[in-house]
């Protein structure tokens, strides 16, 4: 794996950022990751997250260790991350539906006993559908940032090709069929039809 | 596309620079490089807009939009995380500045150190963000790395923070060019070491900023640059008080040594200006605005209030270059006009979304001007007149919606004391959201803003004025109600209740009770022009024009640039038979206050009046561009049109004005 740059992989929470990273261990990218969280009923096979990434604002110190590995970054997090060039990023960003999202953030907090925001799916989703805006035009605005962005339900539907467009994207160096291998349909909840 | 006038245009922003301020100084040959444009190009005031807060201000001027629009509402705003406040990003802003547009358009930009401008932006040319100059507070002279994110292109970044200035760098020597009687005070005093400390502080900022536009002039090509000093704005909150004459409250040891710091300010200003258009050079343009003006005579506070309240409505334009007039003066230009104005001189269309107009007077030749939907490759066109509703604005939705993250677990939880701070930020943006939208016309809009701000904190002062200011520009006698009585409730004796009772009985069409709260209002307060000019406003409604020529004179002589006194003159004396008296005031209205319809339609009454037919017909004319349904504006047009000999005109126009009483549309009020 090219250590010259760092992987990112991002996007709205729910929108198959997990499933990415899996996806890039098997096709050996090493996470960074702390293994804090641990797998549950939201990601059975886990959650990839390294906890230092939410106080990326204040130290981001640990991002010289990210070179060559892959990091979840959540799509609001993104603009703390230098610009300068001083650090190389290839950011994955995942898209999904917003309402898939939606439900899929639901589903999540349900099952942890926790209260969603009293808001409707509409407000919800135009704030982060803004705030994804903001992150995108924040990425557009320096080159030390490329960006691939990845569609959830095309991943779910046919993960070969996007396999590929993540191999070329990375330096070509990834096993397909370990990161095919990977994807597994019946994840896919919370499908709008 | 047009043909561009400019190849080459600097645009200078002055921070809170006031032509009241300047002149004496020009007079006594002490700015003499700005004499010289003064002598070779178009000056005139410029009109600010609500609420006057300099993060708003200097992006509109960038983007030719108000708040509501561009989405900068405040000096400072929540982390994306919720964690923390930063000041402003540039990020915040939901449209183009003036140099995304010029760099699409294949000009190369230099934007240096504009407000709200952190982090840097990718354009054609050279980026340096507002933070670049400033040294935190653990940075010294000798370890203060560069801020991260602020220069772009990055490779520039080292070479440029060689040029910055750190404030313990600023020697006494230095300090001294400026507080020649520093030695005076005794620097023991917490409030003189404070004072040194500030000056020294954006003394160090002003040089560094200075350092880095001449160096990116100097070494990079380009066609346009943005210059902008805030060092006028920052220096006048702490030291304007101090300009003579000295005022009852200040302390005479201090108004002693620092009287002449301002003066000297604006002198180094017109030092480094020459700087600057020596290196423009003589085929460039030469733009210098500044956001708003600033209080600097016998109208200064004399009591602690808050910054803004010492900003003047006026701040200062004046454009010099090719193609443009000398030596003279420009009337009614606004901040929203600059943007307009820069896009007609490169010769690229003006986007409709932009609410100002383009100077046209300052051209020698009348420009092409072409117009676009939108610079925006998003933004619908404008048939539906109702600004885009950002929920991202509502700091409430906002606010859940990062909890719900923090809930996911994707984010940390914000500390209680951050949280607080958090939340009295966000009620700040929406205030000043509500102020945007009150000055854009959009009353409802504030009126819901306002109530919503008076339910979270009921007890807040701001808050309860804003609903009532609101409903009285919406004309909503049952919100204003309201607010009267949520008013009445906490702040009994506060001004507001006895304005808000006048308004009350005004929008109940009863104009004498009006007159009475209004005139009670003024004991308390005799020296306020904006309470004059109501009380005017209701004589002339009870056709008491002598008494309304009484009002708005003492207005005048209190605030001379205040356009509504002039306007209320302009029918008060012509009332009286001074019809000619009555035009100079209009025109003196007008030139004031370019956006006045009932200030146009006025004067175009008084001169049809006095048989000056054709010129009523244009002030006319610009009475209906801005208020195309104005029946009455529409009759007159008819009747003069009518008169001339211009038959077709007068039909259609009459047409016209039927038209709209039958459809009911809403009309000015006439005095």
């Amino acid at each position: 794996m090219d250590a010259t740059f760092v992987t990112v992989v991002s996007g709205l929470p729910r929108s198959g950022t997990s499933l990415m990273m899996q996806m890039l261990q098997a096709g050996g990218v090493p996470p960074l990751t702390d293994e804090l969280r641990t797998p549950d009923e939201s990601n059975p096979r886990g959650y990839f997250e390294y906890e230092a990434v939410k106080q990326v604002r204040t130290d981001s110190s640990w991002l010289a260790t990210a070179r060559g590995r892959a990091v979840k970054i959540i799509h609001i997090l993104l603009s703390e991350l230098p610009n300068d060039g001083s650090i190389n990023f290839r950011v994955i960003l995942m898209e999904r539906a917003i309402g898939e999202v939606l439900a899929s953030q639901r589903q999540m907090l349900a099952r942890q006993g926790k209260s969603a925001a009293a808001l409707s799916d509409d407000q919800l989703g135009r704030i982060y559908l803004g705030q994804l805006e903001k992150a995108e035009k924040f990425l557009t605005g320096s080159p030390a940032f490329q960006v691939l962005k990845v569609a959830h339900r095309e991943l779910l539907g046919d993960p070969a090709p996007v396999a590929e467009r993540i191999n070329q994207f990375l330096g070509g160096d990834l096993d397909l069929a370990a990161m095919v291998a990977v994807v597994d349909p019946a994840l896919y909840r919370e499908r709008e039809i | 596309m047009s043909v561009a006038i400019a190849q080459k245009l600097l645009l200078i922003g002055w921070d809170a620079a006031d032509w009241q301020m300047i002149h004496p100084l020009v007079d006594a040959g002490r700015m003499p490089n700005l004499a010289r444009l003064l002598e070779t190009g178009v000056m005139g005031n410029l009109l600010t807009l609500q609420p006057i807060l300099s993060p708003i201000l200097w992006t509109s001027i960038a983007t030719g939009k108000r708040g509501y629009q561009h989405g900068v509402t405040g000096f400072v705003e929540p982390t994306p995380d919720g964690t923390a406040l930063r000041p402003t990003a540039s990020s915040t802003r939901r449209c183009k500045a003036l140099w995304n547009i010029l760099s699409e358009a294949g000009k190369r930009c230099h934007a240096v150190g504009w407000y709200a401008s952190h982090p840097a932006e990718l354009i054609n040319g050279c980026y340096i963000s507002q933070q670049f100059p400033v040294a935190p507070a653990s940075a010294t002279p000798l370890h203060w790395p560069p801020q991260p994110n602020s220069v772009q292109p990055v490779a520039l970044a080292e070479a440029l923070t060689e040029l910055r200035l750190h404030p313990g760098e600023v020697t006494g020597p230095m300090l001294s060019q400026f507080i020649p009687l520093a030695a005076h005070l005794d620097q023991r005093d917490p409030e003189v070491r404070r004072l040194f400390n500030s000056f020294a502080k954006r003394l160090a900022e002003c040089i560094s900023l200075h350092a880095v536009t001449t160096a990116v002039m100097e070494e990079m090509p380009w066609d346009f640059c943005t210059a902008y000093y805030e060092a006028i704005d920052h220096v006048g909150h702490d030291f304007m008080a101090f300009h003579p004459p000295r005022m009852p409250n200040v302390r005479p040891d201090l108004f002693e040594v620092f009287a002449g710091v301002m003066n000297a300010t604006y002198e180094l200003h017109d030092q480094m200006l020459g700087r600057l258009v020596e290196l423009a050079g003589s085929d460039a343009h030469i733009m210098l605005v500044s956001d708003h003006g600033f209080l600097n005579g016998e109208r200064r506070p004399t009591t602690e209030v808050d910054p803004a309240q010492w900003h003047r409505n006026f701040g200062i334009f004046l454009l010099a270059g090719p193609g443009i007039k000398s030596d003279d003066v420009v009337h009614g230009a606004t901040l929203l006009d600059i943007a307009p104005t820069i896009l007609t001189l490169f010769g690229l269309p003006v986007g409709q979304d932009m609410e100002g107009k383009v100077l046209v007077n300052v051209f020698a030749q009348m420009p092409k001007i072409e117009r676009i939907a939108s610079w925006e490759e998003t933004l619908k066109v404008a048939e539906d007149k109702e600004p885009a509703d950002h929920i991202e604005d509502d700091p409430e939705a906002a606010a859940a919606a990062l909890q719900q993250l923090v809930e996911l677990g994707y984010l940390e939880a914000p500390g209680e004391d951050i949280q607080r701070d958090i939340a009295k930020a966000r009620s700040e943006q929406k205030f000043n959201l509500a102020c945007t939208y009150l000055d854009g016309k959009q009353p409802a809009r504030a009126l819901a803003l306002g109530e919503e701000l008076v339910r979270q904190s009921p007890g807040e002062l701001r808050y309860l004025v804003l609903a009532g200011q609101a409903a009285i520009s919406a004309g909503d006698v049952t919100a204003l109600g309201r607010a009267l009585s949520n008013l009445e409730a906490s702040y009994p004796q506060n001004r507001h209740v006895l304005l808000f009772r006048a308004f009350h009985h005004w929008l109940s069409e009863d104009i004498a009770g009006a007159a009475r709260y209004f005139e009670e209002a003024l004991v308390g307060s005799p020296q306020d022009p904006w309470l004059l000019c109501r009380i005017g406003r209701a004589y002339l409604r009870l056709r008491r024009w002598r008494d309304a020529e009484e009002a708005f004179l003492k207005a005048i002589e209190i605030d001379p640039d205040n356009a509504e006194t002039y306007y209320g003159l302009s029918v008060a004396l012509p009332r009286q038979g001074r019809l000619e008296e009555g035009v100079e005031c209009g025109l003196k209205a007008v030139s004031l206050f370019h956006d006045f319809p009932l200030a146009h339609f006025q004067l175009g009454a008084v001169l049809s009046r006095l048989g000056w037919y054709e010129r009523s017909l244009q002030a006319f004319e610009i009475c209906l561009a801005m208020r195309p349904d104005f029946a009455l504006a529409h009759r007159y047009v008819s009747r003069i049109s009518n008169h001339i000999g211009q038959t077709e005109a007068a039909k259609e126009h009459r047409k016209r004005a039927d038209s709209i009483i039958e459809q009911g549309l809403p009309q000015l009020a006439v005095d």
